[in-house]
């Protein structure tokens, strides 16, 4: 079947006073309908930047400067800027981290929904109020009604992140990318925002790309994972062989560091080092500064991804293969 | 909210009667009296003469009587007699306050169609040209002060172009009527409202580009940006809005200055305004007239904070008033 999303050799660059970088180095993935790829990393491996290649919606200093993205087979980076604005909230939809920030605070959240049905599917005032309803209803908000006329500091954390979900969802979008939905929440709200995400997901047949640094509500949502470090992919495989047959000596780091019921530990365990800046990145692999594997190819030669097995590759040239 | 608001003139009210009485304590304590002005000008005045003047006047009892017996004066609509102008200060006052208010609120007015656009221009191409162009000009129109400025102006249009008039609010003994006084009153004007246009916009231009700035950064334009909305519906309808909540208090506080913001620019140009009557009547302690003239900018002051305080409610739903 066709991928919805596919990114090919993606490469993102930003351009300041102070120098120019590449924040996104030769990303590659694809995503089918109804399927959810979660894409892990710490804070600066250009995941957020990725997502928001896809959109479109890079801001001044960043740029695309190679590779490709293409929607059901076409190319976003060839398109003029109202054929994107005619797909973004419409066919791509987006959700934030932060839900408390995410609406604008002077209107009403009903507005800011019938907005993009008005913008996307032409709808009248009174049609786009209707579906407004139906979708906070959808999504869980009780008596939708009354939340239509509601600003958005009269809802709690948990009810803006329902209400940035209904506006996501409100033009029936084929791919959506949710960017860290659930990290400004309490632990019993994710667990709900997040079962909310699938159970629409399955609903409308929707392509959903899961931004999240914790592996926890990855491998509660994702169907498979693409583990990002430095803006590059270390590796990618099924959410089971993720974890149970990691590869990546990043990967396994990462793993390692998530305490572990009915362990005793005095210290949580770390990957140590910092992740180097993107402006100084060394020749070589990106990760070998912190690799507890590192050797003299390591520092030379950059680790292309290879594939271990059907659905399962690592750029790696120390690979840890288990059987 | 109607609430609010009576409670907050009743406030206003009493706020108002401290501070004319802190200012007619302080123009009580200038050196100097009316009496005592007069007896310079006259040395053939002899002391019993002074004395009884100044119980005519009622000039010799304390502060807090002189107070209360012009506070009683005012309330019945008695503002008293102006002493340098020799007239009724209700006769000079309503001229006043038309020149006044015709040449800040034309000002203001101008400022505020020329520099929110700029500004709004300047914010979205932050870091261009045209941007560094904007904050340069602001400066400078901050920077200058409105004497030299004025004096420059002067100097270019009446003295060496010879088109508008040096000074003045209308051509003396001239009867025109209609049309005619209109534009009389327009060449007049000129120059003062471009002096005073010019201060107000800088600092205008400079709060539209900022708050501009930093709405343009918050979550909610991305969200409207993800969304598809053109980029005017994201600038005009998401940013604009929540960068008027700043902008609307500068703007009050502005509109409660308009009198003594003028005063300068009034005094270059001896337009005939109030901030030009304040200045005089306090040099030639003309305490009746002052007293109007400071409590009518106090007034102002007081009233648009509250108009500011209530524009809130409206442009941001966050703040309600009980």
């Amino acid at each position: 079947m066709n991928p919805v999303i596919s990114v090919e050799n993606l490469e993102t660059s930003f351009f300041t006073k102070g120098g120019s970088f590449r924040a996104v180095n030769g990303v590659s993935f694809e995503i089918a309908r109804k399927e959810t790829l979660g894409i892990v990393g710490e804070s600066g491996c250009g995941k957020s930047v990725t997502s928001m290649s896809i959109m479109g919606l890079l801001g001044g200093n960043g740029r695309v400067t190679g590779g490709d993205i293409r929607f059901k087979g076409k190319s976003l980076l060839n398109m003029k800027t109202p054929e994107l604005e005619a797909i973004r909230g419409n066919g791509i939809a987006m959700i934030f981290q932060e839900p408390m920030t995410a609406l604008n605070p002077v209107y009403r959240v009903g507005f800011q929904i019938d907005e993009q049905l008005m913008r996307h599917q032409l709808l009248s005032k009174k049609d786009a109020k209707e579906k407004t309803i139906e979708m906070l209803r959808l999504v869980g908000i009780p008596s939708p009604e009354s939340r239509y006329s509601n600003y958005p500091h009269q809802l709690s954390g948990g009810m803006r992140q329902r209400a940035m979900i209904a506006m996501a969802l409100s033009c029936d979008p084929e791919f959506l990318i949710a960017d860290e939905p659930t990290t400004a929440l309490d632990v019993t709200i994710q667990a709900q925002i997040l079962e909310l995400i699938s159970e629409l997901q399955q609903r409308l047949g929707m392509a959903v790309q899961f931004i999240t640094h914790d592996l926890g509500v990855i491998s509660e949502v994702a169907d498979r994972v693409v583990v990002m470090y430095a803006g590059t992919v270390c590796e990618v495989a099924t959410t089971a062989d993720i974890f149970s047959k990691p590869s990546h000596p990043y990967t396994i780091g990462l793993l390692n560091s998530i305490p572990k019921i009915g362990e005793k530990r005095d210290r949580l365990e770390t990957i140590p080092g910092n992740v180097p800046s993107p402006m100084r990145l060394p020749p070589g692999c990106p990760f070998q500064n912190r690799c507890p594997r590192a050797t003299e190819q390591c520092r030379r030669e950059r680790p292309q991804l290879e594939q271990l097995k059907e659905g399962h590759s690592v750029a790696c040239f120390n690979k840890v293969v288990s059987a | 909210m109607w609430n609010f608001i009576i409670r907050r003139l009743f406030f206003t009210t009493i706020v108002l009667l401290i501070i004319s009485f802190v200012s007619f304590a302080l123009m009580a304590l200038m050196p100097g009296d009316p009496v005592e002005e007069l007896m310079m000008s006259n040395p053939s005045m002899r002391a019993e003469d002074v004395a009884r003047l100044k119980a005519l006047y009622g000039l010799d009892l304390p502060v807090y009587e002189r107070y209360w017996n012009w506070l009683t004066d005012t309330l019945r609509g008695d503002l008293g007699y102006s002493r340098t102008y020799k007239v009724p200060v209700t006769d000079i006052i309503g001229d006043r306050l038309i020149n006044t208010f015709l040449l800040s609120f034309t000002a203001l007015g101008l400022a505020l169609l020329l520099a929110v656009p700029i500004g709004v221009i300047a914010a979205l191409r932050n870091g261009t040209k045209f941007d560094y162009i904007a904050n340069l000009l602001a400066f400078a129109g901050q920077s200058l002060p409105p004497f030299w400025f004025g004096i420059m102006l002067i100097m270019i249009f009446a003295e060496w172009l010879q088109v508008l008039p040096a000074g003045g609010t209308t051509t003396i003994g001239s009867d025109a009527t209609g049309l005619a006084a209109l534009a009389d009153r327009l060449k007049y004007i000129t120059l003062p409202v471009v002096v005073f246009t010019v201060s107000q916009m800088a600092v205008y231009v400079r709060y539209t580009r900022g708050a501009m700035i930093e709405v343009m950064r918050q979550d909610y334009i991305r969200t409207a940006r993800a969304k598809g909305l053109a980029e005017k519906r994201v600038v005009f309808v998401h940013a604009f809005r929540n960068a008027l909540i700043p902008l609307v208090t500068i703007f009050a506080i502005a509109l409660g200055n308009v009198f003594g913001g003028a005063i300068i620019t009034e005094q270059v140009f001896a337009y005939q305004g109030v901030g030009k009557l304040v200045f005089d009547s306090i040099i030639g302690n003309d305490f009746r007239v002052a007293m109007v003239a400071f409590n009518i900018t106090i007034a102002m002051v007081l009233f648009m904070n509250l108009v500011a305080d209530v524009s809130y409610a409206f442009l941001d739903p966050r703040i309600a008033y009980k």
